[in-house]
């Protein structure tokens, strides 16, 4: 979790949002992530799946069911529904994501399925928790010219132009 | 004029249910002095709300096809029930019991009439409710109290029992209780069915447990030639099937402010890389959205560093040459490029690495077409890049994250409170094309 959270001073360093990974197998990292998304202007470059990409490049997709995920923040919807697909053996996750998480945050997309027969993975989060919070918050007083918010904002007042005064949209 | 011929003219104007009436129905003093200038006004506001999505599509229309995806709330909502009281009153002390219940019971409901004519109760209330079947020699109207939690029947009783329209008569005020819906209807064709069924319903014009139909009426409108584009979505699948690198999943891309097609992709998770195995997580949406990013990074940068990234099925950035013989051939075969080609005067395949825009963000606001329902990983891509609108072909009930409905995950990932985006989300039913069988068990 040490090496993660290294990974994510990076990503904090490169202007992304502080999230970073290992992948463990056999008591030896075999890939670390951090979060991309903004060099990369692709929403799905998280920490999880490019130390994924890493991985399959040198190892074939079945080492993920002998693999263990550190990550500094609980996966989002998406990593968690990938980490699934790809059969990761456990996740030990940082501070909890209540915003986007798949690992109880949010969504249970780690829990095994009855009607599929299982299929799932076990998650133990809060670990260093405090630690990863702190990154983040690191991040979010940063000035950020290309903060997506500020965008995704802009869009909706255009919306909101539209419409009847007497309704609230969301 | 007296007070009960403003309520009985009210009521005459606002039973049946009306599209477009506030919902403060008879709620205090004001509101009746307020509707009174309404009245007044015979081009009152709601008329200029007469808008789009009211006018029906054109009966050729594709946009006929495309059948709007019910979220995960609207489902809930449409089921529930709570139980509320109801009684009948003189309709001369309408007024005076509202008023006087104020004090000890609190406005809830308001998607729901509060005082209602016995004519304009559901047939299926009549005979529990005992509605009488002529027009009695003093006019009543029924009351809709309050939830049954909110107050005890005994409480209610001995409170109405002392106000004077009661007292003076020493009537037992006959309280009953009805099954109506919790929460408010989401549009005027449900508001029409609940009347008749449980309650006269008003419906707001608005929508809290999904799009506001001007929203939806906005994005179906701007859908940019959406049948060419999941005709495309379900060539791209056929053909990733058939090449032996993925299964039949197809993914478009399209901005709507260029008119562009942005990304064109098949799954590849079968195909092999030079170690001889794939990757599982290349899905058609996840390498659709790679694309884009790829367009605007240009050839400098790589969105994956380990992989390069297609900017077209099959086409490379670097690749110049072959991107403008892949756009020409889709062009002769499926005319899919013509918009683009009389749209930007025959540069769009030459300059794909300098489209980008400086204030586009992610895939903000594209519309995305897909030949299946997404899996839980690709939904939640889609919602990271702030996508406006997705049409799927066919619905995958054990892995599709998207429908809400019965009879799969109901997860409705494209609308959720909880997430920080939400789009706009249709299932196209029958052609073009058809719908692609697929592995039920697949998560597309």
């Amino acid at each position: 979790m040490q090496s993660a959270l290294q990974s994510a001073t990076i990503a904090l360093h490169s202007n992304e949002v502080p999230v970073g990974c290992v992948f463990v197998h056999n008591s030896r990292i075999i890939a670390s992530g951090r979060n991309d998304t903004n060099r990369s202007l692709c929403g799905t470059r998280h920490a999880e799946l490019v130390a994924i990409d890493k991985i399959l490049a040198t190892h074939p997709p079945s080492i993920f069911k002998e693999t263990d995920l550190y990550v500094t923040v609980e996966p989002c919807i998406m990593c968690a529904s990938a980490l699934r697909q790809v059969g990761i053996r456990k996740v030990y996750f940082g501070c909890s994501n209540d915003r986007f998480g798949g690992c109880g945050g949010v969504l249970k997309v780690h829990e095994g399925d009855k009607v599929n027969g299982g299929g799932g993975y076990e998650v133990v989060g809060g670990i260093y928790s405090s630690s990863a919070v702190v990154k983040l918050r690191e991040f979010y007083v940063q000035e950020n010219g290309r903060a997506p918010a500020a965008t995704s904002k802009k869009g909706r007042e255009l919306k909101t132009d539209n419409l009847p005064v007497d309704v609230d949209i969301l | 004029m007296s007070l009960y011929t403003r309520l009985h003219r009210l009521l005459l104007q606002r039973l049946p249910p009306l599209q477009f009436s506030s919902n403060y129905f008879l709620r205090n003093q004001d509101f009746v002095r307020h509707s009174m200038t309404n009245l007044a006004s015979p081009t009152m506001e709601p008329e200029k709300f007469l808008d789009e999505e009211d006018v029906p599509l054109e009966k050729d229309s594709p946009l006929n096809n495309l059948v709007l995806l019910r979220t995960l709330q609207e489902i809930r909502a449409a089921v529930e029930t709570i139980d509320v009281f109801t009684v009948p009153i003189p309709s001369r002390s309408a007024n005076a019991v509202l008023s006087s219940l104020r004090a000890i019971v609190p406005t809830s409901l308001q998607h729901l009439r509060r005082l209602v004519k016995p004519c304009y109760i559901p047939d299926p209330l009549v005979d529990s409710l005992a509605v009488p079947p002529t027009p009695p020699e003093e006019n009543i109207l029924y009351l809709l109290v309050c939830p049954v939690t909110d107050i005890s029947e005994e409480d209610l009783r001995d409170f109405l029992q002392d106000l004077p329209a009661f007292a003076t008569t020493s009537t037992i005020p006959r309280i009953m209780t009805v099954a109506v819906p919790s929460s408010q209807p989401i549009s005027a064709a449900q508001a029409t069915e609940w009347s008749a069924k449980y309650w006269p319903a008003v419906y707001k014009r608005g929508n809290p447990y999904g799009p506001h139909p001007s929203i939806v009426s906005q994005a179906l409108r701007g859908l940019f030639d959406p049948e060419k584009h999941i005709l495309l979505a379900k060539q791209i699948a056929t053909k990733a099937a058939s090449s032996g690198e993925g299964l039949g999943f197809g993914a478009v891309i399209v901005d709507p402010q260029t008119r562009q097609v942005l990304a064109v992709a098949g799954d590849a998770r079968l195909r092999c890389n030079e170690k001889g195995w794939g990757n599982p997580l290349d899905h058609a949406v996840m390498r659709a959205i790679d694309m884009v990013a790829q367009r605007r990074l240009g050839r400098t940068q790589h969105v994956r560093p380990d992989s390069k990234v297609e900017v077209w099925d099959g086409v490379y950035l670097e690749d110049e040459e072959a991107s403008c013989r892949m756009v020409m051939r889709v062009d002769g075969n499926s005319d899919i490029k013509n918009e683009d080609r009389n749209g930007n005067a025959n540069g769009g395949s030459k300059k794909e690495a300098d489209d980008r825009r400086d204030d586009s963000y992610l895939c903000h606001n594209f519309q995305v077409y897909l030949s299946h329902e997404p899996c839980v990983m690709c939904s939640m891509a889609l919602l990271h890049s702030r996508v406006g609108s997705v049409v799927f072909g066919t619905r995958m009930t054990r892995t599709g994250a998207l429908n809400a409905e019965e009879g799969g995950r109901q997860i409705g990932l494209f609308w959720r409170t909880e997430l920080n985006w939400k789009f706009v989300c249709w299932q196209w039913k029958a052609g073009p094309g058809g719908e692609i069988e697929s592995h039920e068990n697949v998560d597309a």
